[in-house]
């Protein structure tokens, strides 16, 4: 490596992971250093019901709670009638049992609705506000996605391996 | 590189050192109403809309730091 490459990338990403964890480990000692003053009032407080091991459904724990009971036959027998069965099956491609299909659907939401955000704002920000030569736009397209193609992969299998490992991160 | 006023390179200072600081004020417990980033993050989450503009702020952070005018190490 040469050194410019050190001087300009290397040492102001180590300097800035150094204060960032500085930052961090300074907050954490606080925290653990006023625990045991709120340790009674934190013991007082009642355990939840259920609380996952290590090797729980980790995909459970990423995505929101479901729906309650969206195709469950109705229990109260003045209630609407039940949904016919292609609505259910629709119902639940939208928003399916918790586990993997609900994560990937989450992360698909999200990095597609991120997209188009960032999309958006830049396109009015470089036409509207700041005008830029070149291709940063059209690099800003290719580059997102270039990003989501990428980290995707990485964070599907991360996911598996905590569910897998019981690890957290 | 373009040279800029120092007053500019100040106020950006400035901003991160108000940002740590707020963190760190919430952290330490000195102020019980005040969220940490990781609260106020947990917050904007609950939201569609929330998770979308902090993806965005993810993805461009991203793009500017790993993808933008990226060149392979060796090559440098």
């Amino acid at each position: 490596m040469s050194s410019s490459l050190i001087r300009q990338d290397l040492v102001p990403i180590v300097i800035g992971y150094a204060l960032l964890m500085g930052a961090l480990a300074l907050g954490l000692r606080l925290v653990r250093r006023s625990a045991p003053e709120s340790g009674t009032a934190e013991a007082r407080r009642p355990e939840p019901a259920h609380r996952p091991g290590p090797g729980g459904p980790r995909a459970r724990a990423l995505v929101p709670a479901p729906a309650p009971a969206l195709d469950a036959a109705p229990t109260d027998p003045g209630a609407a009638p039940a949904a016919s069965p292609a609505r259910r099956g629709l119902r639940a491609v939208i928003r399916p049992g918790p586990g993997w299909p609900r994560l990937i659907l989450h992360y698909l939401g999200t990095a597609v609705g991120g997209y188009l955000v960032l999309m958006i704002v830049i396109i009015l920000y470089y036409y509207l506000v700041a005008p830029v030569a070149g291709n940063f736009v059209q690099s800003a397209f290719t580059g997102c996605a270039m990003l989501i193609g990428l980290t995707a992969p990485v964070f599907l299998a991360a996911s598996w391996l905590a569910e897998r490992t019981g690890w957290r991160f | 590189m373009a040279q800029h006023p120092v007053i500019g390179y100040f106020v950006w200072a400035l901003l991160f050192g108000a940002l740590f600081a707020w963190e760190g004020l919430a952290l330490s417990h000195l102020s019980g109403s005040v969220p940490t980033l990781s609260a106020t993050f947990r917050a904007i989450q609950r939201y569609p809309f929330g998770r979308w503009a902090l993806f965005a702020v993810w993805l461009w952070f991203g793009w500017h730091l790993f993808v933008r005018g990226w060149h392979f190490l060796l090559r440098a």
